[in-house]
């Protein structure tokens, strides 16, 4: 039985007549890099400010660690780093001062640590510069290092992405790898951005108008968004027994009106209306198919503009 | 002005026994995060209310044991890991040879076999066991190797001859390969401080390892720098790209992926043991489609 | 608790707003002194004590709760435009001690104030007038009574100044609202009894060396009350609150 660091059940927020999340139910397993995706107002947010203890759910339950009420979540708030929406930063200080606050409010024993983790998030030569004069994408680098500060099990990131250069968004994925793999940090990332999140995320969770549409594994995602050749045959029988016994492949779907779906032997499309050929299967039509990621999740999304 | 007094004193006595409780409570939350951390898989470490020298750095030290701690549970599950591996790919090793016996042995039951088949059946049934005992001498050689039961002997070793040796026991290997070997041997002798067999042994294994895997020739030199000697084995692989380059020194790694020929896929991982024993170092890199294995070692001094 | 006290206490160290109200204050008291001595008429008048310009500084209404006012405003409505307010909460720290660390620190900061501009006026005094007056332990002890009455009035003041930042959670309503308060509505209401129960207004009555057994009760209770009260009304609000 797999750990669950987060469940909720039938988490719902109502301000007034709006109802921003809608009986949600989501589900992080331990290990997990869970990406959280969602347009603009689908209430993404609301959900992170939720899990975080920052707004009072109308309805429902959240689950942390195991564990529910209030007492329990605020222990279990302890063991959670997070940035939500902004990285919330003192302006007047320098960088090493955020950190040096945030360490007296963790009661860190170590001040070495903070220059370690400084390192560790590539802000080593920040000196006496006031956050104010902080690009955008050294402020994030530095909310990663405040939540980092905690040695959290879980991670909780609101877009973090979000203004990095190219670069940066690539060191971001493999910190955020590494420390998953390495200290087996749970993390929950919300983004825009599909394709930074594919190529990390082991768990999605789709959100569209507060409500979470589906949950699935990375692997699920990969066989929905499998690539396939189309077929369309003049019989269809002797053409699954041609790609059986020549081909030596039983990964195909026959589909009604003589059209076969085959998901293996995609770069053989060439051979494989020649042997069709040679047995008097006649082809009328063949194409390369597959969702590719963004199409899935519009569709999963309802479609329509996004934002 | 005696209440003063007693007031100064009660305060005092309320300032002391203040400091006290927080000390009493600082130690009981350290003892509780301490359980908490035995018990659950966290990151958490020592966190203080309090800011007083020695508890601070009593909670660093803790903090470092609770990191060893945790890495030292990390490597064993890795090593635990690895050994399942190790073990899978022994049995997977030797079931291939023992299945291709049993198969023989089924036709040679057989009676509707001819006696010329039969004896050919013998014969490779015969090379089969040879493979098998071969190969299961190499499991043990490199068990061998690798426990701390294998001393080596250090002497003034001659590189040139030992290197000629090996090169010369394998002629008839070369010729069956059609390919000569390019030999550079400068003709001053090279010492080095070493164990002669485990030279010997390095030597032999990466020959071998070039006429299973190698094609094309294979350039042998040895050569003296300022500090180090350099002895270095090439060969044309085209197969082998920059990441594989770094696991061939891994044991029971092959580049042949389905395991077909009879390599274990050790015959490196004892070159590199070795040279590690012997304080040497052993590097491995593709470069247009060659592969060099380059060996050094520090010089040994001769004092005329 | 200790950890969020220690935290806080840092950002009111490094409060710009904060020390430059201390600064302000003890410039603008020390001025009055010496503004006082350069007409000769009010100092043939007075001959006051060194004692008793302490005395007066509390008698004047507006000077500290303005710079209470000012810092209390900045300190907490920073936290909630940067966002860094979510910081302990999203720690797992409960709202209520969130709300009281806030509270000390908060009336530290303004037993502070109290304490720089009486060192001000009083070295400021002795400078300009030389020591007058008797000096005796009795005094002393006065003194300090009236200051232990003051702080409390004081401090009762600041959870006012609190309440209405944590309620109006940006620094242009908070700044007006408080300011209000105490200008407006105190020159309105000033002198009557409502005012002095409900706004602490005229803190005069006690701010002298023998203040009648009376008026030390019911200041004592009113500020009192008003500390619990807008401490809990306050700390209620924080803890429904939702942080965006």
């Amino acid at each position: 039985m797999a750990e669950y660091i987060l469940q909720t059940f039938g988490l719902t927020k109502q301000y007034g007549n709006y109802t921003a999340v809608n009986n949600v139910n989501m589900k992080i397993k331990k290990g997990d890099i869970y990406g959280f995706i969602g347009r603009n107002g689908a209430g993404k947010t609301t959900m992170i400010r939720m899990i975080t203890g920052l707004v009072t759910p109308t309805k429902g339950e959240i689950e942390l660690f195991s564990r529910k009420g209030e007492k329990n979540m605020n222990a279990g708030l302890n063991r959670i780093g997070s940035i939500i929406e902004h990285p919330a930063l003192y302006p007047d200080f320098t960088g090493y001062e955020n950190m040096e606050l945030r360490g007296k409010l963790l009661g860190i024993p170590d001040k070495k640590m903070i220059g370690s983790i400084l390192e560790v998030v590539g802000l080593n030569d920040i000196g006496k510069k006031k956050v104010k004069h902080f690009s955008l994408g050294m402020r994030q680098r530095l909310g990663l290092a405040l939540a980092l500060l905690g040695n959290p099990d879980f991670l909780v990131l609101d877009e973090p992405i979000n203004g990095l250069d190219p670069e940066g968004i690539v060191e971001m994925r493999k910190l955020l790898k590494k420390l998953n793999e390495e200290q087996g940090i749970t993390i929950l990332i919300s983004s825009h951005i599909l394709g930074e999140l594919s190529k990390m995320a082991t768990r999605y969770g789709v959100i569209n108008n507060g409500t979470l549409v589906e949950e699935f594994t990375d692997q699920e995602l990969k066989l929905k968004c499998r690539k396939y050749l189309s077929l369309r045959v003049s019989d269809s029988a002797r053409a699954s027994m041609v790609l059986e016994d020549v081909f030596k492949t039983a990964n195909y779907e026959v589909m009604p009106d003589n059209v076969i779906l085959v998901y293996d032997l995609l770069n053989m499309s060439g051979e494989i209306c020649l042997e069709l050929a040679k047995n008097n299967v006649k082809i009328y039509s063949i194409e390369s198919k597959g969702d590719d990621l963004e199409e899935y999740f519009m569709k999963l999304m309802g479609g329509g503009h996004y934002a | 002005m005696l209440w003063l007094i007693i007031i100064m004193l009660i305060l005092v006595i309320g300032v002391l026994s203040a400091y006290i409780l927080l000390y009493k409570r600082e130690i009981r939350s350290i003892v509780n995060r301490l359980q908490f951390i035995r018990e659950h898989d966290t990151n958490k470490k020592i966190n203080l209310q309090i800011k007083v020298k020695e508890i601070n750095e009593l909670a660093i030290q803790l903090n470092h044991l609770i990191n060893y701690y945790k890495t030292e549970k990390i490597a064993i599950s890795k090593a635990e890991h690895k050994f399942k591996e190790e073990i899978t790919n022994i049995s997977h090793d030797l079931r291939t040879p023992l299945t291709s016996i049993a198969g023989y042995v089924q036709m040679l039951e057989s009676e509707n076999t001819p006696a010329e088949k039969k004896a050919e059946y013998y014969n490779i049934i015969r090379r089969r066991i040879d493979t098998l005992v071969k190969m299961l001498d190499e499991f043990f050689e490199f068990a061998r190797i690798e426990s701390d039961e294998y001393v080596l002997q250090f002497e003034k070793v001659n590189v040139n001859n030992v290197l000629a040796d090996v090169i010369s026991m394998f002629y008839y290997d070369f010729l069956s390969k059609c390919e000569e070997p390019s030999i550079q041997i400068p003709s001053n002798p090279i010492y080095i401080h070493a164990d002669k067999d485990a030279l010997k042994r390095v030597f032999q294994n990466l020959i071998k390892n070039y006429l299973n895997h190698g094609t094309r020739k294979i350039s042998i030199s040895a050569k003296e720098e300022e500090n180090h000697v350099c002895i270095s084995f090439k060969n044309y692989a085209p197969d082998i790209d920059n990441t594989d380059v770094e696991k061939l020194f891994q044991r029971f790694y092959t580049a042949d992926k389905s395991r077909t020929k009879s390599s274990t896929g050790l015959g490196l991982a004892i070159v590199k043991n070795l040279i590690t024993k012997m304080n040497g170092k052993i590097k491995a890199e593709v470069e247009d489609s060659i592969l060099v294995i380059s060996i050094t070692f520090n010089r040994l001094e001769i004092f005329k | 608790m200790l950890n969020l006290l220690r935290s806080d206490f840092y950002k009111l160290k490094r409060s710009k707003t904060f020390l430059t109200c201390l600064g302000i204050l003890a410039l603008v008291v020390a001025y009055i002194i010496i503004d006082f001595s350069s007409s000769a008429y009010t100092k043939e008048q007075l001959s006051p004590s060194t004692f008793h310009w302490i005395y007066m500084l509390f008698q004047v209404p507006y000077f500290i709760p303005v710079c209470q006012a000012l810092f209390i405003t900045m300190l907490i409505t920073n936290e909630y435009s940067t966002g860094t307010i979510k910081d302990s909460v999203s720690l797992g720290f409960s709202r209520m001690k969130i709300y009281l660390s806030k509270l000390i620190t908060v009336s530290v900061g303004s037993i502070l104030i109290m304490i720089v501009s009486i060192f001000s006026i009083g070295i400021t005094s002795i400078f300009v007038f030389g020591i007058y007056g008797a000096f005796s332990m009795v005094d002393l002890l006065l003194l300090v009574r009236m200051f232990l009455i003051q702080a409390l009035l004081y401090t009762a003041y600041g959870s006012i100044f609190l309440m209405i930042a944590f309620l109006i959670k940006n620094i242009g309503g908070t700044m007006a609202f408080s300011i209000f308060f105490i200008l407006i509505l105190g020159s309105i209401i000033g002198n009557s009894s409502w005012g002095r129960i409900l706004l602490l207004m005229d803190f005069s009555p006690t701010s002298i060396p023998h203040p009648q057994a009376v008026d030390i009760g019911i200041t004592t209770a009113v500020a009192l009350s008003n500390l619990v009260i807008c401490s809990g009304i306050g700390g209620f609000i924080f803890k429904k609150q939702d942080i965006k």
